[in-house]
């Protein structure tokens, strides 16, 4: 089920109208979530849930196990990382697999191919794998006590809001929530209605409506022969990909909200940051804490020196790479942020750059972004429909034509602007500039108690109706599809 | 909570002004209400999503179809057909971005009904329809495929889902100055499959371009071609009466996608007539076209009258 769906909408409906009968009680809160996770996540394939039951009983029996059996516990670590890597792997990266190993033999002279699989990949199953493995591991270093209830337990791993796309939540943050059973105040209903409404608009209004220009820009035979076509269209891309992951996120928040949960932010103005660190302390945090935690300081993290920092870094970021997608452009993507931190942790050029008088600190920012956005030329064609070498020619040219600042056609521009995605484009960059000014604390940017608390509703009913009539003709969230 | 239940609705009045959620869902409802009923009102016909989706189900119903692309959707009327052919039931089954694919051709035939003794295929023949990419990136294939609660959601909520489609500024100016109306592009859907459409300004060369691209890289397929025919051979020898012409355009068109898609409509209709159709030869500068692609509905009405006649002759 989509949230941008009718039948997203009926559904909500349905289950916040018995939500407050029917979360007083332990299992019959925990049972009601899971069977409404259930409608909602076999909504597309019912045969997914055999998957996530799979995953999900494989960790729930191992926390069990490890509990019961500690002198065991490693080998029930082993067994449950072993069933949901083996999961994703065969789900996501066998015909991956497959296609570089047929180009192996083929470099051996060897022409037998060896045919690809082509499994349908299940909406979500990087998100709910490695949130089912965060439980396993955090049991296994004692973190927490492992739940009892087959119910509580698949309440945590399959709750809908998150299941799908994110913020990857851990167990010990909401197992602990899910056992309690508060009314909603009502300025947690509003926060929640904030974050779904500002959340919907990133998604329907903004994404949506730059999606079919990005999309053209890609679908075409030949790219266009422009500089500030490819620039446009990349900076587009970066604020659609943002706004609709974050939007997804801020919905998911919200609807966490609206059951009484908290659910961590993913998101913070990650554009406005003036480092790649701090890029990646602002995007897909969940994720990014995730990795810092399971992979990067199990390695070694920066104790071993700074050669070895470096070395697990790049080892992270390329797992990263690969867990958003199994072709060699993800890996790209993912080799040229981690280049990008290494180049920043050698050089410490984002501090000094910052000391400069007045342009400093805003430098540093453009030059992190546009940065940025180059890296999302591999990350875009890493989606694209074509084999790996393509993929990577399709990148290089772009690269090639983004920076041929002779091919400047304004002619190319021009369509654009007759665009209706140019209107939101400028909407979404102004406040990007709002944020990156840090305008929102300026005491003019605060409105007194008693009209914000009137003119709050008012913004968010117009930010609704614009959701409904101004949306746009994209359709599945991007990040669905890792 | 109040127990009393005067004091109990006073609460929840109470409530629901100090709510800032209950508030906001009230304003925006008033204004999603004020806002839809500003959509111009001229726009007849059934909802375009209920349209596509009923038609991507049409089975056993008709004595006559005809089948193609936006060109055929768009430039063949149904009713004014039946006008001219009294007694028979006939269907346009075309497609946005349509393609001879083997599906579509397969449901062309389940369209019509088995027990009808007149079985009439009419085939819309423009060069796109004849390209690879035209197979998998078309209307058909998306409707074909549609799940079916998204079936269930169009049939039982049209009404909603109409009201609350996408706005644009420019319509609700227009419907509140209807004076100022002289740009405009507005599209009528019929449940006999006809899209009629209306635009102002005129741009006869407006679909030149596009069409360049379209046809880079992707010119009309011989595997396509030799399907469709070897399809038209088999309607022929079960008795289905083949049609085919080429839906009218503009001359600049039709010098574009002969040169871009490498067409040669001669050597296609001696294929076609060779397989049994009967080919429709058709003026491509007679009718009047909006953007060098589309038929204005005056024209298509027109042209929908030239055909039904073409048939009937044929059938006499």
């Amino acid at each position: 089920m989509l949230f941008n769906s009718l039948v997203f909408l009926i559904f909500m409906a349905v289950f916040y109208s018995l939500w407050p009968l029917l979360r007083r009680r332990n299992n019959v809160r925990w049972i009601y979530i899971v069977i409404a996770s259930f409608i909602f996540y076999g909504w597309w394939d019912y045969r997914f849930l055999f998957l996530i039951m799979f995953s999900g009983f494989i960790d729930y029996f191992a926390g069990l196990g490890m509990h019961h059996y500690p002198r065991r516990k490693k080998l029930l670590l082993i067994l449950s990382l072993m069933g949901n890597i083996g999961s994703l792997a065969v789900f996501k990266y066998l015909d991956f697999g497959i296609q570089n190993l047929n180009w192996l033999l083929h470099l051996f002279h060897i022409q037998e191919n060896i045919p690809q699989v082509h499994l349908i990949l299940p909406v979500g199953i990087s998100f709910y794998t490695f949130q089912s493995m965060s439980y396993t591991i955090d049991i296994y270093r004692g973190e927490f006590q492992p739940t009892r209830n087959v119910f509580h337990f698949f309440a945590y791993l399959a709750m809908f809001p998150q299941l799908v796309a994110g913020p990857i939540v851990r167990a010990r943050e909401l197992l602990p929530q899910l056992q309690q059973s508060h009314p909603i105040s009502e300025q947690q209903r509003w926060d929640g209605m904030k974050l779904i409404v500002y959340g919907y608009f990133k998604k329907v209004v903004v994404a949506d409506t730059l999606a079919p220009v990005v999309n053209a820009a890609f679908n075409a035979t030949t790219p266009q022969d422009s500089c500030s076509y490819w620039w446009l269209i990349m900076i587009m891309f970066a604020y659609q990909i943002y706004c609709d992951f974050s939007g997804y996120s801020d919905i998911a928040r919200g609807l966490g909200k609206w059951m009484g949960y908290e659910y961590p932010v993913n998101f913070d103005h990650p554009y406005i940051a003036s480092s790649f660190r701090e890029f990646w302390q602002r995007w897909h945090i969940s994720l990014s804490t995730w990795f810092r935690d399971y992979v990067y300081i199990p390695l070694g993290g920066s104790r071993k020196g700074n050669v070895h920092a470096h070395l697990f870094m790049w080892v992270t970021m390329l797992i990263s790479g690969l867990w958003h997608g199994a072709a060699w452009a993800f890996l790209a993507w993912a080799a040229l942020h981690a280049f990008f931190l290494s180049f920043e942790r050698l050089t410490n050029w984002p501090k000094k750059l910052s000391r400069l008088a007045v342009v400093g600190p805003h430098l540093t920012t453009l030059i992190v972004f546009t940065l940025t956005v180059v890296a999302w030329v591999f990350f875009r064609v890493g989606s694209c429909k074509l084999s790996a070498t393509a993929q990577m020619a399709w990148a290089f040219d772009i690269l090639g034509k983004m920076f041929n600042p002779t091919h400047f056609n304004t002619a190319v521009v021009d369509q654009l602007v007759k665009n209706n995605a140019i209107n939101v484009f400028i909407i979404i960059l102004l406040r990007q500039l709002y944020f990156h000014f840090r305008l929102e604390t300026k005491p003019w940017a605060t409105l007194p108690a008693q009209p914000r608390r009137f003119l709050e509703p008012v913004v968010l009913a117009i930010l609704i109706l614009a959701c409904v009539y101004m949306r746009g003709p994209g359709s599945a969230f991007i990040y669905f599809q890792f | 909570m109040a127990e009393n239940p005067k004091e109990s609705a006073l609460f929840f009045r109470f409530a629901l002004i100090q709510d800032r959620t209950a508030r906001t869902i009230l304003l925006a409802a008033l204004l999603i209400l004020g806002v839809g009923s500003l959509r111009p009102q001229d726009v007849s016909g059934i909802y375009y999503k209920s349209f596509w989706s009923s038609k991507a189900t049409w089975k056993g119903c008709c004595d006559i179809v005809i089948a193609g692309d936006s060109r055929v959707v768009i430039g063949l009327s149904p009713q004014q057909m039946e006008q001219f052919l009294p007694g028979l039931r006939i269907l346009n089954f075309g497609f946005f971005a349509n393609g001879y694919s083997p599906a579509y051709l397969q449901a062309i035939e389940q369209t019509l009904d088995p027990l009808s003794p007149s079985k009439t295929i009419i085939l819309g023949i423009s060069p796109r329809s004849l390209t690879a990419r035209s197979e998998t990136v078309n209307f058909f294939t998306v409707y074909s495929q549609q799940n079916n609660s998204d079936k269930f959601l169009i049939r039982h909520f049209d009404a909603l889902l109409r009201f609350t489609e996408p706005l644009s500024l420019s319509d609700v100016w227009h419907n509140l100055l209807p004076d100022s109306n002289q740009r405009y592009f507005r599209q009528c859907y019929f449940p006999d499959g006809w899209i009629a459409s209306d635009k102002r300004p005129l741009r006869p060369n407006q679909k030149l371009d596009n069409y360049i691209r379209e046809f880079d890289n992707n010119p009309i397929s011989d595997e396509i071609t030799t399907r469709l025919l070897s399809f038209v051979k088999q309607w022929t020898r079960a008795d289905i009466s083949v049609y085919a012409f080429r839906p009218p355009s503009s001359i600049a068109m039709v010098a574009l996608e002969n040169k871009y898609a490498k067409f040669d409509q001669t050597d296609f209709v001696n294929s076609f007539q060779a397989a049994g159709g009967i080919w429709i030869d058709l003026d491509q500068n007679g009718y009047q076209s909006y953007d060098g692609s589309h038929l204005l509905q005056t024209e298509a009405l027109k042209l929908s009258e030239d055909i039904a006649r073409f048939v009937k002759r044929k059938e006499e």
